[in-house]
């Protein structure tokens, strides 16, 4: 089918249609990125004290140029806000793409990393350590939550298994199984717990939250979100194959059981580093994905980065509104993401019942 | 030339495919019939390499596939299912060009080599005017047309049809027996269909219960003497003016059988 021998001749129809697609796609990753980042000036400049876009822009460009910049705005900006505002875009990027991931290999549009366990266990191995165990520091927490993520979809694959037709919907039900029973352990252990004060951070954590950012947890999410999003874009035609169904799969030369169980502990270890960080957090990851293919369609190679940077820029708005909605009081930003994704899938919802899809 | 010499295969204790020896030469089209749960689609999928036989080999062009990468098997047998399942929000164009991806690796996603390859295949089949459909909107005669043209971006040399038509009303039954036929190096073809098993293949295997009961050219094998008791009716065979085979049936009388 390969033609060698090209000579210049007009691409057929068909080619310049496809790469009309692609061009779009392309374009929508440009208009987001700059969305982003006006979305990130805009959220520097917003809370208590008021910062023009135009002198966060300064401050933060002098600080990337490495010039001394003093006073008070430079420490909001750079000390306070940068991290949250850099955190909220990294994890609500890694959930969104483990989102659109997770979807593809279970072959169902409301997998995300709730529907696997994926969160139910990061929540376990944070709430052991830190009330069972008694340990606090930041790195030891994300260690908890990526072995608990990775645990529970281990325990996951285990039950449900990869293999045969079914095999992505027996997933589902061993997902909810999972973290249903992971659910009742930290609770368990949030109730047995004999210090009051332990019990509450951990559940004021499961409900999400990026009121306070420390460099290690902020370096570890970076660390996870661009290795784990690169990854996932580079293996994007694997994604294109395990989401069309086990025939398509092997048709583009995979075995589907294996490139189900190495993406799905990739994208757990990912999402494991960034609930340590940011705790749960609801809604990003099933709604996003539906948003990025309505947008470039259903390849990965276009769902992927749209899904990073839509999810980015709506998790940072969504914090925004947390940490400054009913100030100085904070929401938890899950309580907010629940918020505006829970009409979205109703939504979704009546779309699908009206188009039949 | 896929050559499967005493195949077996087991599912737990109960034995789906007993000890089956069968060639099939490069270049023909071999059709696979027989009642329901006869193991025809187990056949199939053991020739794909999907299941792992209890005894016996299969070897494509000389080669033991127990021994080989799903990538080497795809860059030489393709698969169209009953029925495809895909993505629907994948277009035409994404679900063909999978096919490249046995051959040109899992990571090199689409190029130039790769769109020309899926706008000719989609130009064999009919669909090269509705490239960026998703395929949400496809009827199943179209989506058939995509696995084949997906299959032919494949470049394998075999082809394995599991009752590609099923779904399928008659002119789009006949549409897609012409593209195989057209573009199938080697085919092997699970049917109910006898009509095109007479009319389209070079071999016919009749199954019945894990076993191949006859095997050789449709004229022969296709016969109320070996169809009678293998589907447990009466087979009529009706000549028309083409010489093609029509068969009708009937079930038994009282005390026939």
């Amino acid at each position: 089918m390969f033609n060698k021998h090209r000579v210049a001749v007009e691409a057929p129809p068909a080619v310049l249609a496809v790469r009309a697609v692609r061009r779009r796609a392309r374009l929508w990753v440009v208009a987001l990125l700059l969305l982003l980042g006006t979305g990130m000036a805009v959220a520097l400049g917003i809370g208590p004290v008021r910062i023009p876009p135009a002198d966060v822009l300064e401050i933060v460009g002098h600080k990337l140029r490495g010039q001394p910049t003093e006073g008070p705005l430079a420490q909001i900006v750079w000390g306070t806000r940068l991290p949250r505002v850099l955190m909220a875009t990294l994890a609500g990027a890694c959930l969104s793409v483990a989102g659109a991931v997770l979807q593809a290999v279970a072959r169902n549009g409301l997998a995300d990393p709730y529907l696997l366990g994926v969160n139910a266990g990061a929540s376990t191995g944070v709430a052991f350590v830190a009330l069972v165990a008694g340990a606090g520091g930041a790195m030891v927490l994300a260690g908890a939550a990526l072995a608990g993520a990775v645990g529970a979809v281990a325990l996951v694959i285990t039950l449900g298994g990869l293999a045969g037709q079914r095999g992505p919907f027996r997933l589902i039900l061993a997902g909810l199984a999972v973290g249903y029973m992971l659910t009742a352990v930290t609770n368990f252990l949030i109730f047995w717990s004999d210090s009051p004060e332990a019990a509450r951070s951990v559940m004021f954590w499961l409900l999400g939250s990026l009121s306070s950012v420390q460099p290690a947890v902020l370096n570890s999410a970076a660390i996870a979100a661009f290795v784990g999003i690169g990854v996932l874009i580079a293996v994007a035609p694997i994604l294109d194959a395990l989401s069309s169904g086990d025939d398509s799969a092997r048709a583009a030369g995979l075995n589907p059981e294996r490139a189900r169980f190495l993406v799905l502990i990739g994208t757990s270890a990912m999402v494991g580093v960034i609930v340590a960080g940011v705790g749960g957090i609801g809604f990003v990851g099933l709604v996003v994905p539906h948003l990025a293919r309505r947008l470039v369609g259903g390849r990965h190679r276009a769902v992927l980065p749209v899904s990073a940077l839509l999810g980015g820029a709506l998790l940072l708005a969504a914090d925004t509104i947390a940490r400054t909605a009913v100030a100085p009081q904070e929401i938890p930003v899950g309580v907010v993401t629940g918020i505006l994704g829970a009409p979205f899938l109703v939504l979704l919802l009546r779309r699908a019942i009206t188009t039949g899809s | 030339m896929i050559r499967v010499t005493g195949l077996t295969v087991h599912a737990g204790p109960k034995q789906l495919l007993a000890g089956i020896d069968v060639t099939i030469p490069t270049g023909s089209t071999t059709a696979i019939v027989g009642p329901n749960g006869s193991g025809k689609t187990t056949l199939l999928r053991a020739l794909n390499g999907v299941l792992t036989p209890t005894g016996g080999r299969v070897e494509i062009d000389g080669t033991d596939i127990a021994r080989r990468s799903r990538r080497w098997m795809a860059q030489r047998v393709a698969y169209v299912g009953q029925r495809l399942e895909p993505d629907p929000s994948l277009t035409i164009a994404d679900e063909v060009a999978l096919g490249a991806l046995a051959r040109r690796g899992p990571l090199a996603g689409g190029g130039r080599e790769v769109d020309e390859a899926v706008a000719e295949a989609l130009e064999v089949v009919g669909l090269a005017d509705r490239v960026t459909a998703r395929l949400a909107v496809l009827s199943g005669g179209e989506l058939q047309r995509v696995a084949i043209a997906r299959t032919l971006v494949q470049g394998a040399g075999h082809v394995l049809l599991d009752e590609p038509t099923n779904h399928l009303d008659p002119r789009h039954r006949l549409e897609i027996f012409e593209l195989v036929r057209r573009i199938a190096p080697t085919a092997v073809v699970v049917l109910h269909d006898l009509e095109f098993a007479t009319r389209s293949c070079d071999q016919v295997l009749v199954l019945d219960e894990g076993r191949i009961i006859a095997g050789g050219s449709p004229h022969d094998v296709l016969v109320p003497a070996t169809l009678d008791p293998v589907y447990q009716v009466r087979t009529h065979v009706l000549r028309g003016p083409d010489d093609v085979a029509h068969f009708a049936f009937t079930l038994p009388l009282e005390g026939q059988s």
